[in-house]
């Protein structure tokens, strides 16, 4: 039995060190926009944004500060996060700055059907531990992003300035005017009904609002979106400007993603939503 | 605290074990009483609130137990063993009814009442482990009552009920198995070849929780999430659904049960086997043999029995059966839908006697062995289940749109690809939203769910169970070196693997019970 121990141990502790190495070398473009995002915790903001790509895409905050005169934070992660990544970042922010004056909860309208795992959102949002951090295989999912992952491994920037950066364009032919969409899923809803406590306990103006989206899918996103007050809590409310119409012309790398050359004049809308001003167009 | 926990693994564990055998080689006692205090900080790090709860219950059981072994305990009608025992499960079910059943009662009284008399939820939060403390120490009693049992040590009683391999999440241990290894002089010295088949246990246990059950639980989840939500999931989806949780389930439970069996053996105690491959029984009868045989065995020893089981004809043990299974049901989760999975496996074991004392040799009497077996196999996970679907469900609306869905009543989902057929009259009844269209809009794609599903069948029907395996190494027929040291090297990758894939919050499906 000794040499069977001896066997045992030895294959552990030569893959924990395998692992280990290995971990100390791999980057991923999630993994970089985590970090992007997470150092932005460290600055105080009047109004916080939080969501998925559609708003990584269509919010420039240093922009959005100028024309609101508040201090605006943009911590968008991906639609792999959704409202469980919001209520996240925004329980760290909380944490550090207590409360923000505003919290916008930016959505896709294809995001908030997606059942999420909400332990293994925090898990990855959080700081990880000694073991974790040491020890964690790359998760493969992570990875997702093909184009992105290729400029990393070629040693270039995968985001561009404050986000992703986006792959060529879609043609506006190759996206569906018809979306079949389920309803807003359970761990959405959860993470909602956390938020709204959040906005209720520290007195935060708070709203969820949909996502720049396809103009050509406005039909079905509209009766989608006359679902959603049912499961909305009573503290978050809905912002019926939204979402933000995206014209055939200004599409990016997918239905919800503004193309980076119109991020100035998607965030020209958010800075109207957020501080009203004569001569705002939404 | 999770066995699957980096906290777990690599300091309590570690630590556990080292002191205890520091101690144990000076005083047996000063072991035991380490070991007791390290499981009380194990439940009081998942749960500091309840560890109250769990001390009071502990030591009024134990001063139960004494008067009821107590000479004494024979004298007036008020004071005989008869009264103490039945104070004691006054005190215990009281316990357990208050903590783990008040808010159902509630729920299903407010159900009858008029909206303007509702009576006032109470806020308490479910202890726990506590089915599993409280049936631990039922057993107890009845057995002291029974005079099968005497302990008069309370640090060995104390380690009996808390001994953290088992206190969350069974097995539900019999004072008979621990007691006389708690005693012996051998349990408190260091032991490498209990210690290697421990850690053999423990990295295979941790591999079926970590990669295969958590594998899975995110297609059960999805698929039960969205019918919660009022999604109707197609058949693929819900079948994909419904397979996913049934092996999900198994290897969650098993695997928590394989990991608590070899952190036991690291400590020289070994704890009964609670899990018999019981996907492969081929009857329900058999089922219940091999699933969850701890608990199995006190629902027949503690309820079964003395309920008459089955010494009073057919119709009473008819009616014996579906009360405890029933009963059964209830003592997983306070929920009409535990009761409805109780109900269901009532039911499946009547028939099944049923179909016994009607056609005495079974399937066998009409087709080949080797068919009759296979069939039963087949009849028998179908009817599990179809049994697990309310177990999971979050309300029975839930569980009727993934029925529904089995059925095909939800409509049939087809790839995308062949939307040019939705024109056509003979696919009116189709959809052409992909394969899975709700496992496809969290995420997961079709080669994943079919390899995650294909390889846990793979496992569960074919492949020897942990206990049967390792058996091979305590006594049964001797590996060879070369073979030792293969599955060595593969148990030390599983736990590799595992620890780089585990989730830093991911508890085991039964603690909820």
């Amino acid at each position: 039995m000794r040499s069977t121990l001896i066997s045992f141990f030895g294959t552990a502790v030569l893959g924990l060190l395998l692992i280990g190495g290995v971990n100390a070398q791999y980057r991923t473009v999630e993994r970089e926009l985590i970090a992007h995002q997470k150092a932005k915790l460290d600055r105080r903001a009047d109004v916080v944004f939080v969501g998925d790509s559609s708003l990584g895409n269509s919010l420039d905050a240093e922009l959005a500060s100028r024309l609101s005169g508040k201090v605006v934070a943009n911590l968008a992660l991906t639609g792999a996060y959704a409202v469980p990544g919001c209520l996240e970042m925004l329980q760290q922010y909380i944490a550090r700055h207590g409360a923000p004056q505003q919290i916008w909860i930016v959505q896709a309208i294809d995001v908030l059907e997606r059942q999420i795992d909400a332990r293994r959102v925090a898990q990855t949002l959080r700081d990880a531990s000694l073991f974790e951090s040491a020890f964690k295989l790359v998760d493969l999912r992570e990875a997702t992003a093909a184009t992105q992952q290729a400029l990393l491994l070629q040693g270039q920037d995968p985001l561009d300035g404050d986000y992703i950066r986006q792959a060529a364009p879609l043609h506006a032919a190759d996206i569906p005017a018809d979306l079949k969409l389920l309803p807003v899923s359970l761990s959405n809803v959860k993470a909602l009904r956390s938020i709204a406590n959040l906005c209720r306990t520290h007195g935060i103006r708070c709203a969820l609002a949909i996502g720049p989206n396809a103009r050509k899918q406005e039909a079905v996103a509209r009766a989608y979106i006359e679902t959603i007050p049912k499961v909305l809590p009573a503290a978050v409310r809905l912002e019926g400007r939204t979402p933000f119409w995206i014209d055939d012309d200004q599409l990016g790398d997918s239905p919800n993603h503004v193309h980076p050359r119109y991020r100035a004049q998607y965030t020209e809308k958010w800075a109207c939503l957020i501080a009203p001003r004569a001569g705002c167009r939404l | 605290m999770l066995f699957n926990s980096y906290q777990f693994i690599f300091v309590f564990l570690p630590l556990a074990w080292a002191v205890f055998f520091l101690l144990g080689a000076r005083s047996a006692t000063l072991g035991a009483a380490w070991l007791a205090a390290a499981s009380l900080y194990f439940y009081g790090y998942w749960s500091l609130s309840a560890l109250p709860l769990l001390i009071t219950s502990i030591v009024v059981n134990y001063l139960f137990g004494k008067a009821i072994l107590s000479p004494r305990s024979s004298g007036s009608a008020l004071t005989s063993k008869h009264a103490l025992l039945v104070y004691a499960l006054v005190f215990n079910l009281g316990l357990l009814g208050f903590f783990k059943y008040a808010n159902f009662l509630i729920r299903t009284a407010n159900a009858f009442l008029s909206p303007g008399n509702v009576l006032p939820a109470v806020d308490v939060d479910l202890p726990i482990g506590i089915s599993f403390f409280t049936f631990t120490q039922i057993a107890y009693l009845v057995d002291a009552y029974r005079r099968e049992a005497s302990e008069r040590s309370p640090v060995h009683y104390g380690l009996f009920v808390t001994y953290f391999p088992h206190l969350i999440a069974g097995p539900i241990l019999h004072h008979k198995q621990m007691m006389p290894q708690f005693a012996l002089a051998s349990t408190y010295k260091p032991n490498i070849d209990s210690v290697t088949l421990g850690v053999l246990f423990f990295s295979l246990g941790l591999f079926k929780k970590v990669v295969i059950a958590d594998g899975l639980a995110p297609y059960a989840d999805a698929v039960f999430g969205a019918a919660r939500e009022g999604a109707m999931p197609t058949l693929s989806d819900s079948w994909v659904g419904a397979l996913a949780y049934t092996f999900q389930l198994y290897f969650d439970f098993s695997g928590y049960c394989d990991m608590a069996i070899g952190i036991s053996k690291l400590f020289n105690i070994a704890l009964p086997i609670n899990f018999n491959s019981p996907y492969k029984a081929a009857s329900i009868t058999d089922f219940w043999r091999r699933w969850h045989m701890t608990l199995s065995a006190f629902l027949k020893d503690y309820l079964y029995i003395p309920l008459g089981g089955n010494r009073r004809g057919k119709t009473q043990r008819y009616r014996n059966l579906m009360i405890t299974m029933v009963l059964g049901g209830l003592w997983h989760g306070a929920a009409w839908t535990f009761a409805l999975w109780g109900g269901l496996h009532g039911l499946y074991l009547i028939v099944n006697h049923a179909w016994r004392a009607v056609v005495p040799q079974g399937l066998a009497g009409f087709l080949p062995a080797w068919l009759a077996k296979l069939t039963g196999i087949a009849i028998t996970f179908l009817a599990v289940l179809l049994a697990w679907i309310p177990f999971r469900a979050d309300t029975a609306a839930t569980a009727g749109r993934i029925y529904r869905g089995l059925l095909g009543m939800n409509g049939i989902s087809l790839p995308a690809s062949l939307g040019s057929l939705a024109s056509s009259p003979q696919y009116s009844g189709f959809v052409f939203e992909g394969l899975l269209p709700i496992a496809a809009r969290s995420g997961i794609s079709v080669p994943h769910v079919l390899g995650w599903l294909g390889a846990a069948a793979g496992i569960a029907f074919f492949c020897p169970n942990l206990p049967e395996f390792f058996s091979r190494l305590e006594g049964g027929r001797p590996m060879s070196a070369a073979q030792l040291k293969v599955l060595a090297i593969a148990c030390g990758v599983a736990l590799v693997v595992s620890l780089g894939l585990m989730q830093g919050d991911s508890p085991f499906l039964y603690f909820q019970f």
